[in-house]
């Protein structure tokens, strides 16, 4: 009766402290992925985008299959864009062998500055996978309305590049499927905007 | 000194504590019934953003239902359904018409977002750390030992312990 008592005084505190430890394992890794960002719900298709590119005439449909990350801004940006741009550039060097399943877009919202040869030597000084897409007004401003981008141009700060253009700074990712499933505000770490991207080309 | 000599101001301290340490317990308890709003576990919090908000806003109406700022816990979820026909924005999160956007709140913040839903275009955003079983353990810790350490060394002070107590302690 004594040894039966004296067994489980030395077993079950054993017991318990595995248990707990397993139970703490199997929740760690069996809860839902939380995807860092904005997360749309019930996700849409993106809204199409057909447009002149760097490396030819560029058509959101064309990359079915893969994540496309988008982002809008201009090259003459001081801070915000090239800020971005590097960080995305970032996330390409992270996603290693997952990187050809990614592209990377950039949309200028200064159209009257930037010329697809001049967004090109832009986005390929951070990637040379990188692609600029402009246009006309006419051409980019449904593309900027499907993506609620705000877009104004500032001709009163003193800047030596001319005017600025204020603007929106989110990076939407879309998914292999077309559907942009999250945005990103200025400034999200490049590890958890990679970490998004390999859990969605996992899904 | 030997140990018995030593046990009445040990039961001195150690009472000390135990009233120092309810003491605590109790302010703690008392301020936490001021801050309902973070006095709960993290959750989602959902915002309806109603069709026609737009239109009420430009006509220079208020919306109903939407509050001005919101108080929120750090692990909290901010889901924003927009039944509006426009699309909105609130600081980092752009809605379109008809969508559903969440925003996972993992840090503590106090920011005032621009918005289009609110006639005053800013929505105050603030999130704090949760009122937890941990929080109110750490508070009547954080409180209670400081304050039971100055009792015990005041009651010392006041109420010494003389030596024919610890003689009879030692005697009964």
């Amino acid at each position: 009766m004594q040894d039966a008592k004296r067994f489980w005084q030395k077993w079950i505190p054993i017991i318990l402290v595995v248990f707990s430890l397993g139970a703490g394992i199997f929740i760690r890794f069996n809860r839902p992925y939380e995807y860092n960002g904005v997360v749309y719900q019930n996700p849409e298709p993106a809204s199409s985008i057909s447009l002149p590119g760097t490396q030819g005439d560029f058509s959101l449909e064309d990359f079915s299959g893969k994540a496309v990350v988008l982002f809008f801004g201009y090259t003459s940006c001081p801070d915000i864009c090239p800020s971005t741009m590097s960080d995305l550039k970032q996330v390409k060097e992270y996603l290693g062998e997952e990187a050809n399943k990614v592209q990377v877009v950039f949309v200028t919202v200064d159209p009257e500055r930037d010329t697809l040869e001049k967004l090109g030597s832009y986005v390929t000084l951070f990637n040379p996978s990188f692609i600029g897409l402009s246009g006309t007004e006419e051409q980019l401003q449904p593309v900027w309305n499907g993506y609620g981008v705000f877009r104004e141009i500032d001709t009163e700060s003193d800047s030596m590049a001319g005017y600025l253009v204020n603007h929106t700074s989110r990076i939407y990712l879309i998914d292999p499927a077309g559907r942009l499933l999250i945005t990103y505000g200025f400034g999200t770490p490049p590890e958890e905007i990679t970490e998004d991207i390999l859990h969605v080309l996992d899904r | 000194m030997n140990i018995t000599d030593a046990l009445p101001y040990i039961r001195r301290i150690f009472l000390a504590m135990l009233l120092g340490l309810a003491s605590g317990f109790a302010l703690n308890e008392i301020s936490f019934l001021f801050i309902k709003e973070t006095n709960r576990a993290p959750m989602t919090v959902t915002l309806s953003i109603p069709d026609g908000t737009a239109a009420a806003i430009e006509r220079g109406e208020e919306p109903p239902s939407i509050p001005e700022e919101m108080i929120f816990v750090v692990g909290d979820v901010l889901l924003v359904e927009n039944e509006d026909s426009v699309d909105h924005q609130l600081g980092p999160m752009w809605i379109p018409a008809g969508g559903t956007a969440s925003l996972a709140l993992e840090e503590e913040q106090n920011f005032v977002y621009t918005c289009t839903f609110n006639p005053s275009s800013f929505f105050g955003l603030e999130v704090q750390e949760p009122v937890t079983l941990w929080t109110r353990i750490s508070g009547m810790l954080f409180s209670g030992v400081p304050f039971g350490a100055i009792l015990a060394l005041y009651s010392l002070i006041i109420w010494p312990i003389k030596k024919e107590d610890t003689h009879a302690e030692n005697h009964v």
